[in-house]
């Protein structure tokens, strides 16, 4: 390779290096930490507390924001929620399938994506942008709601299941078998369960507590008798809002309007059941059993359940939503505060300062100029392993900083092979500089590669079957692999090069190594 | 010039009987002693990470815990607001505890402070919480990590070597490891997913020395300047003593930096690392090459060419 064509090499890369770096630069550096904060804030919602200088900022923080090196949630605070689709249902339904696995991928990958629509419905409706959802594998989900750590009880939101229906109370049945109930409200009398499943009607003890069915026995608490047709379900829902509980001072329901099909349906089934108990069951749980009195044409009600505001709220957000296909259910859930995230990440660069430091003034102390090189090597495996991080889209985390401060110094490794066998060249095989540098560079190369591939192979094998912090760590330290040895093979030998060529080396020998 | 010559071998039963102990003791920790103290990634369960305005005491913390039902493991840790606390409770057996188990673990808290147990106000900072399928994962990703990269570092040194030296290179780097995991039960460090990071860093770590060791050993055996094996290791040693000192002290700079500016799970993780560059420093000058030696031995014992011929 000629030597010019090396220089263009390094200068390409450096080059491509500043350009990707250069927004997070200024994204980082330039902008007030005030603009970056409500540049991520759902709605902008802060934005009338900027001053003048920093709304001007502010079109180029919009910008900029999604082409910068992006920190992690343990960083930059937020919540992180994996949720696991429970395709069980799908087999009980489907007489096709007997297990889970039978299910094909496509119906799986489909009600994943629907259940993925949902949330997203769910989360933005409730004024979160910004949110990134994804799946992961054949049956997770990942959330991830940057900022937002106050808001701890997110699974209401994104685990209810938000499936509706509409059945009429068997009273007669609901009173006899009232006779029959156990204290643990167990029904063990064989002949009145036959009856009931004769009858075309379930039971139900998934009752709302403090929720009664009024029957010819009083009131019956804990359980009902319903008949199994289901009437409607809660995909007619049209809108659906909180409103305060007309029963219950202080308390709020959820009001919810019909589209057209359902207002049909709704006027035909309270016409024909005048007088009747209309169920309720939301997850499977009886919430309410209103009497029909008359009939409703306009497509109105409510459900009622002792809903404090904000579950109302959501609830209404989840029945606007619909229903997920199947029931899902949070497995893991991280909630970090952004001023930890701040606190941390000041340590992990304080860390990195001091530690970049310490090994700089060893390596100027030990190899003189030959030292500064390796500074130089390693500013620049720095610049190049960061620059990386943007076009893979990869996040920078707090792992990922220690994987990346202990890629610097491991880096140098490699200078100080080629370093130590330079002078045993000049030292021991007594040979001039110039010529012991190029054996230098030709003996050290096979080891320092051997020795880099089976700490790459150790970062592979993290990447891969890591998750999370193993990942963010493995990332930087492969990319930093890589990175440090095209530094110190490729970049410090051309300069080496040049200064042989100069005659620069010969003069300042004794300065060198 | 300063050619070193330090005659390592000699020392090399000694260090041997001493590694055999080492490892012993680990052994003995990590299984019948004390085992180690997993953390919530692999226990599943709840950790917070509290900051209190006012000392709580790390006893009271773990009392209202335990009066509570719960196990817990409390750990004080340097913050720059306040006291911080990071509280662990592995996920409950009882079931009801189990159900909505963040709540739970946050209402003690709460609960202690509205009886007038902590007169401290407090922020929680961090949560996480694990279900028990996700630790399970976690603990069986952990296994995969660490016999695939066993297998691939042996492919690898048997490829570019022999499998002798892979084997010598595997026994060094599982001498490090149990020490490293010696150290973690002994210390009583939580047992993570960063501990396994450091385990993994370590081994691609001790393996890369022991390589630089192995690489001047095949160098000079090829130029054939030494004719007595035990003589040629020992030269090999000493050409690499300095470099494999000086990466060691230029990672452990960083790796104390790192300890010294951090604190929490990041801390314990340099610590970790420190003990396993030590390990990985030593392990490859006596451990690789002491087994290269004994395979030595045992081929001129069978052959009866005498203790040193060459190789």
């Amino acid at each position: 390779m000629s030597k010019a064509f090396r220089l263009m090499v390094i200068v390409i890369i450096i080059g491509l290096s500043v350009y990707s770096i250069w927004d997070s630069y200024n994204y980082y550096f330039k902008l007030s930490p005030d603009v970056r904060r409500i540049v991520n804030e759902p709605n902008y919602s802060s934005y009338d507390e900027l001053s003048y200088e920093e709304k001007q900022q502010f079109t180029t923080a919009t910008n900029l924001k999604d082409d910068v090196v992006q920190l992690g949630l343990d960083i930059k605070g937020g919540i992180h929620v994996v949720v696991e689709a429970d395709f069980s249902n799908v087999v009980a339904e489907n007489t096709n399938y007997n297990t889970v696995k039978d299910i094909p991928d496509e119906v799986k990958d489909a009600m994943l994506e629907q259940i993925i629509i949902k949330i997203e419905q769910r989360i933005n409706e409730y004024g979160l942008s910004e949110t990134t959802i994804r799946r992961v594998g054949q049956k997770r989900i990942t959330v991830e709601i940057p900022g937002m750590s106050s808001f701890t009880d997110i699974e209401s939101l994104i685990e209810q299941q938000g499936q509706l229906r509409f059945q009429i109370v068997n009273k007669e049945l609901t009173a006899e078998a009232y006779n029959y109930m156990t204290d643990d409200l167990q029904l063990t009398n064989k002949e009145m369960l036959a009856k009931i499943k004769k009858e075309g009607c379930e039971l139900t003890t998934n009752v709302k507590s403090g929720f009664g069915i009024p029957t010819e026995q009083g009131m019956v608490y804990g359980f009902a008798v319903l008949k199994t047709n289901i009437e409607m379900t809660g995909e007619a829902i049209e809108e659906a809002k909180k409103t305060f509980d007309s029963q219950r001072a202080g308390g709020y329901q959820v009001s919810f309007q019909l589209d057209s099909e359902g207002r049909a349906r709704f006027a035909k089934v309270t016409a024909a059941n005048k007088g009747e108990n209309l169920a309720i069951i939301l997850d499977d749980r009886l919430m309410s059993a209103p009497t029909i009195r008359d009939v409703i044409a306009g497509g109105q009600g409510v459900i009622t359940g002792n809903f404090s505001k904000t579950k109302a709220a959501r609830l209404a957000l989840v029945l606007k939503s619909g229903a997920l296909p199947v029931k899902i259910a949070v497995v893991s859930k991280d909630v970090v505060n952004a001023t930890l995230g701040d606190e941390l990440l000041k340590k992990g660069l304080r860390a990195m300062f001091w530690g970049v430091l310490a090994i700089v003034i060893f390596m100027l102390l030990r190899y003189r100029f030959s030292g500064f090189l390796a500074a130089l090597a390693l500013a620049l495996n720095g610049l190049i392993i960061l620059a990386t991080l943007i076009p893979l889209g990869l996040t920078l985390t707090l792992p990922g900083i220690a994987g990346l401060l202990l890629t610097m110094g491991m880096a140098v490794d490699a200078n100080v092979i080629i370093y130590e066998r330079i002078r045993e060249e000049i030292f021991v095989a007594r040979r001039y500089i110039y010529d012991a540098i190029g054996v230098g560079y030709q003996k050290a190369f096979w080891t320092i590669f051997d020795a880099n591939i089976t700490t790459l192979i150790a970062a592979f094998i993290l990447a891969n079957y890591g998750s999370g912090p193993i990942k963010g760590f493995a990332n930087t330290l492969f990319i930093g692999i890589i990175v440090s040895m095209f530094t110190s093979l490729f970049c410090t030998r051309y300069i080496y090069d040049e200064l042989i060529d100069k005659n620069i080396i010969k003069t300042y020998s004794k300065l060198i190594v | 010039m300063r050619s070193l010559n330090i005659n390592f071998i000699r020392f090399s039963p000694f260090f041997a009987l001493c590694s055999v102990i080492l490892v012993c003791i680990s052994l003995y920790l990590v299984t019948i002693h004390s085992g180690f103290d997993y953390g919530t990634d692999f226990t599943g369960g709840v950790e917070l990470i509290v900051n209190f305005n006012k000392d709580p005491g790390k006893d009271a913390l773990v009392s209202f815990y335990n009066d509570a039902g719960y196990d817990t493991a409390v750990q004080g840790m340097d913050s720059d607001q306040g006291y911080r606390y990071i509280i662990r409770v592995p996920m409950p057996e009882d079931e009801a505890k189990a159900e909505r188990v963040e709540n739970n673990v946050k209402q003690v808290l709460h609960a202690a402070a509205d009886a007038g147990k902590i007169s401290a106000a407090f922020t929680i900072v961090q949560s996480t919480t694990i279900g028990s399928v996700i630790s399970d994962e976690y603990i069986q990703s952990a296994f995969m990590i660490i016999i695939a990269a066993m297998i691939a570092i042996i492919l690898y040194i048997t490829l570019r070597f022999q499998y002798k030296y892979s084997i010598a290179a595997i026994l060094a780097v599982l001498h490090d490891v149990l020490i490293m995991l010696g150290f973690i039960s002994l210390l009583k460090i939580q047992f993570n997913r960063m501990s396994i990071i450091a385990i993994l860093t370590i081994f691609g770590y001790s393996v890369n020395d022991t390589i630089v060791l192995f690489d001047r050993i095949r160098e000079l055996i090829k130029e054939n300047i030494i004719a007595d094996y035990k003589a040629t290791v020992n030269r090999a040693i000493n050409n690499v003593l300095v470099r494999t000192l000086i990466t060691s002290l230029t990672t452990l700079l960083v790796v104390g930096a790192l300890y010294y500016n951090t604190t929490g799970v990041t801390k314990d993780f340099a610590f970790v690392l420190m003990i396993g560059l030590l390990s990985g420093t030593y392990s490859s000058i006596y451990i690789a090459s002491g087994f290269m030696l004994f395979l030595n031995y045992l081929k001129n014992k069978k052959t009866g060419s005498g203790a040193n011929a060459s190789a």
